[in-house]
């Protein structure tokens, strides 16, 4: 197991996700002679040495997946020894900063590796990330963790306090990443790190004082394209959901009837929107498009002009309706079922704010 | 550090290099070539000066030319000494400005600096002197920004793109905003190594982003539907052993991979010849776009009014000239050399004049290659993002992807992609599906005046990621 390439077959002391099913997954060592608890009984780590990655585990009451590890999966599932950074700000910022395979990096500080695993994984095999940390403990285990995730090569952990005794590194750098509580302390010296011919740095901070602040120092120290901004990430849950439909009480007509007429009135009118909708897109969209939808407002137009024709067969044609406009769910007597992606109660609503920049040469 | 050199800001700038020209947000994209004018902003110039200088360089037009400048001096031409303190004496009247604008435009016309000008309409505006001062600050930028013709060179990168088409024209990129571009690159654990599927109609960002991710170790096969114009990935000015990685196969083809009687086998190579006709019109559509471009010029800047003026003989060169390196990529990456100048493309080799037919069958070899690369079933990721129905494409591509690898599915809508998680589930063997949209908000940053910008983009599209497991033997 390596997070620098993939592999088939898990290894004694592999690092691999344990998936028990959505947002219920365990990162493990793969060791000898151990077992690791889940919710369907014990594992013995052994049974699993061999086995394809991806492969389905049976356990006493239930099976498990064995999934190769990624810097994604290690976020969601790595020990925390500090605040971390997730997968949507990690993308933002491995994006903005233009990381690619080459680029080197300065980030302080480590904390839990969370970040510094997915910029080894973008920056690898040519790059390099140079990672602070004041915290001794800290520093230590993210060496370790980069030894056993088979990406030692590609970093280098330094224990220090870059506050106040800086990067210690002359123009190398093509990014900076600052996640410290006072990074304004730490941003001349990161100047200093960034290549004389430029550069990108990006600076996190919880709060908006610490933004300020920050954006003040970059703006004198001749930062330009200063930035600022938040992203968050929101989940969606795929639902059919089932909505009753209100008793209105008895009505002149039958329900039925009433219904159906509504939803006539309803479908014609969605067709005479669709078709407009469709010749804004023909304005708008190239060449190629144009030639595809035309015939289709055609089609609909013909179909109204149709429907209009057939307003005095209702009867025939009422179930023709309902299949045909039923567009977003399907309507029983009682209930109107349909699919959509429904959001969690609660989210983060906050994580940090980003700011990026860009250091041009001089 | 060799392969990170070629794409990396250590270079100077020279001939042919694509380069964005940057304007506060504004970004624009340009191949140098000297003597030639370009137009932007409605001011037509030579790029001939940038030459030799570094990428990130700053540069002011003055008589047509691109002259490098002295930032510092820049950001002191503009003091003012008489401030208000509120702007309770403002109102708004077109009267507060003497100056017509027939007169600003024959200032521009007759070639006076951006900082004249700027000063004369400081010195006509009977309101000016009665701002606060962070008013003036913020009138007088935004005067900058229009009338200084000044341009930061920068080389394009995967976020300066996505930037430059979200902004102008997101339609010719799905609508991807950076934010998403930012999860699609991540959650496919794109990296060096790696052999990526990537289905794109995004004119070619999300594969150029993907090459860019791949640093020129892994290959990419670009399933692509008939126009094969891709400007996005053009304007990263690959170096070629990036582009030997890039395999284009026709998403109409998909269906035929497992096939070994279709059209691009060498079996039925022979056969090919004799309905080359039927062939042309069917599969050959890249050539044909080649063409059909020279004439239709499709390019960034042609969405944009600004940049041009109608019946303009050197700007209608240029377009041509954008949308005929439109082909360099795929004259690269084929090795098919049309008969342009040789200086042209001094980078990559020059080959001998090769037949229609010769480069046809070279294109066809790397169609039967990538089908060699599917057929292992070992690909390292699936890339979905197009303005199709994700579902049958998923479907069609997922059994050649190895175990335990990301499908990433973006849509500008959610309920395709709702629709493509249902098929998903039901063909099992794929766990860990997160549907997911990001938001973006920016903020503006000044001692006292920090706020959110007014102006946010509504969505920048929808995510289905999701890894693959072992099949159940
Ligand atoms: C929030 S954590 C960083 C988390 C990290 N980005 C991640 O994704 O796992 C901040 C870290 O910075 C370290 N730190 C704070 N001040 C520092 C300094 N002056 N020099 C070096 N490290 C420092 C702290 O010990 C802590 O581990």
């Amino acid at each position: 197991m390596s997070f620098k390439e993939y592999r088939t077959n898990i290894e004694e002391n592999d690092t691999a996700i344990l998936y028990l099913g959505f947002d219920n997954m365990h990162a493990i060592k793969v060791v000898k002679g151990q077992t690791f608890q889940t919710k369907f009984g014990a594992l013995r780590l052994s049974n699993l040495i061999g086995k394809p990655y991806g492969s389905r585990i049976q356990c006493p009451k239930g099976y498990l997946y064995v999934l190769y590890p990624n810097p994604e999966l290690w976020t969601q599932n790595l020990p925390h020894r500090t605040q971390i950074l997730y997968s949507t700000d990690i993308s933002l910022v491995t994006l903005q900063l233009d990381l690619k395979p080459g680029s080197v990096v300065v980030e302080s500080g480590t904390g839990s590796g969370s970040l510094s695993h997915a910029i080894i994984r973008t920056v690898a095999p040519e790059g390099h990330l140079y990672t602070f940390e004041f915290h001794e403990q800290r520093a230590q285990i993210a060496k370790e963790e980069f030894v056993e995730h088979g990406v030692s090569d590609f970093v280098t952990v330094t224990h220090k306090d870059v506050c106040q005794d800086g990067f210690g590194l002359n123009g190398i750098a093509d990014a900076v990443f600052l996640d410290l509580p006072r990074p304004w302390d730490a941003i001349t010296s990161a100047k200093q790190a960034l290549k004389k011919e430029g550069g990108r740095l990006c600076s996190f901070s919880p709060c908006i004082e610490q933004v300020q602040k920050t954006c003040e120092l970059l703006q004198q120290l001749g930062f330009e394209d200063i930035t600022s901004m938040e992203c968050l990430v929101k989940n969606y849950d795929v639902r059919t959901i089932n909505l009753p439909i209100a008793d209105l009480g008895k009505n002149n007509s039958t329900l039925s009837n009433t219904c159906t007429a509504l939803d006539e009135k309803k479908a014609c009118k969605e067709i005479e929107e669709k078709a407009d909708l469709v010749k804004i897109q023909t304005e708008t969209e190239d060449l190629e498009t144009k030639e595809k939808l035309e015939p289709m407002d055609t089609d609909l137009k013909e179909k109204l002009t149709s429907k209009d024709k057939d307003k005095s067969n209702k009867a025939v044609d009422k179930n023709k309706l309902r299949t045909d406009f039923d567009l977003i769910g399907k309507k029983e007597q009682f209930s109107f079922f349909f699919k959509t992606g429904v959001f969690p109660q609660n989210m983060p609503g906050h994580t940090g704010y980003l700011t990026f920049c860009t250091l041009y040469p001089s | 550090m060799a392969c990170a050199e070629n794409i990396s800001s250590t270079k100077l700038l020279s001939e042919n290099d694509q380069v964005i020209l940057k304007k506060g947000k504004c970004c624009q994209v340009f191949q140098i070539k000297k003597k030639r004018f370009v137009w932007l902003d409605k001011v037509k110039f030579t790029l001939d000066g940038v030459i030799g200088h570094r990428y990130g360089t700053t540069f002011r037009v003055t008589n047509g030319e691109m002259v490098k400048v002295n930032k510092k001096e820049l950001d002191e031409a503009f003091q003012s000494t008489e401030q208000g303190k509120d702007n309770r004496g403002l109102h708004d009247l077109d009267s507060n400005q003497k100056l017509s604008r027939d007169d600003i435009e024959l200032m521009k016309k007759t070639g006076m600096e951006g900082e004249k000008i700027i000063g004369q309409l400081i010195e006509n505006s009977t309101t000016f002197k009665d701002k606060t001062e962070y008013a003036q600050e913020k009138w007088i930028k935004k005067k900058k920004k229009k009338h200084l013709q000044i341009f930061t060179v920068l080389k394009p990168t995967a976020r300066l793109l996505c930037e430059m088409y979200h902004g102008k024209a997101p339609q010719k990129i799905c609508h991807i905003r950076i934010d998403t571009l930012a999860q699609i690159l991540t959650y496919s654990n794109v990296r060096a190594n790696c052999n990526m599927a990537v289905v794109d109609t995004t004119n070619g960002l999300v594969v150029g982003a993907v090459l860019e991710r791949l640093g020129g170790h892994g290959k990419v096969i670009h399933f692509h539907t008939g126009e094969m114009t891709r400007p996005a990935l053009e304007a990263m000015d690959f170096p070629q052993h990036f582009l030997d990685n890039l395999y284009s196969f026709p998403l109409n083809q998909t269906n035929q991979i497992e096939n070994p009687d279709s059209p691009y086998d060498e079996q039925s190579e022979s056969r090919n010849k004799n309905e080359s006709k039927t062939d042309r019109t069917q599969n050959d559509s890249a050539k044909e776009t080649v063409n059909k471009n020279e004439n239709e010029t499709e390019s960034m800047d042609q969405s944009e009014n600004e940049v041009k003026t109608e019946n303009d003989e050197t700007k209608e060169k240029e377009c041509v000239d954008l949308s005929k390196s439109t082909d360099t990529v795929e004259t690269k990456e084929t090795g098919k050399t049309t008969g342009k100048p040789e200086g042209n493309q001094g980078k990559r080799k020059h080959r001998d004049r090769e037949t229609r037919e010769q480069s046809r069958n070279l294109r066809n070899k790397r169609i039967r290659d990538a089908k060699q690369l599917l057929l292992q079933k070992n690909m390292d990721g699936l890339i979905v993002a197009c303005k199709y129905h994700p579902t049958p494409i998923v479907l069609a591509l997922l059994d050649y992807i190895a175990p335990c690898r990301p499908i990433v599915l973006y849509s500008q809508h959610k309920e395709p992609l709702m629709d493509c998680y249902a098929f998903m589930r039901e063909r099992g063997g794929i766990v860990n599906f997160r549907l997911t949209e990001t938001w973006l908000r920016e903020y503006q940053v000044l001692p006292m005046r920090t706020h959110p910008h007014i102006g946010m983009s509504g969505g920048g599209g929808y995510l289905l990621t999701a890894l693959t497991l072992m099949k159940p033997t």
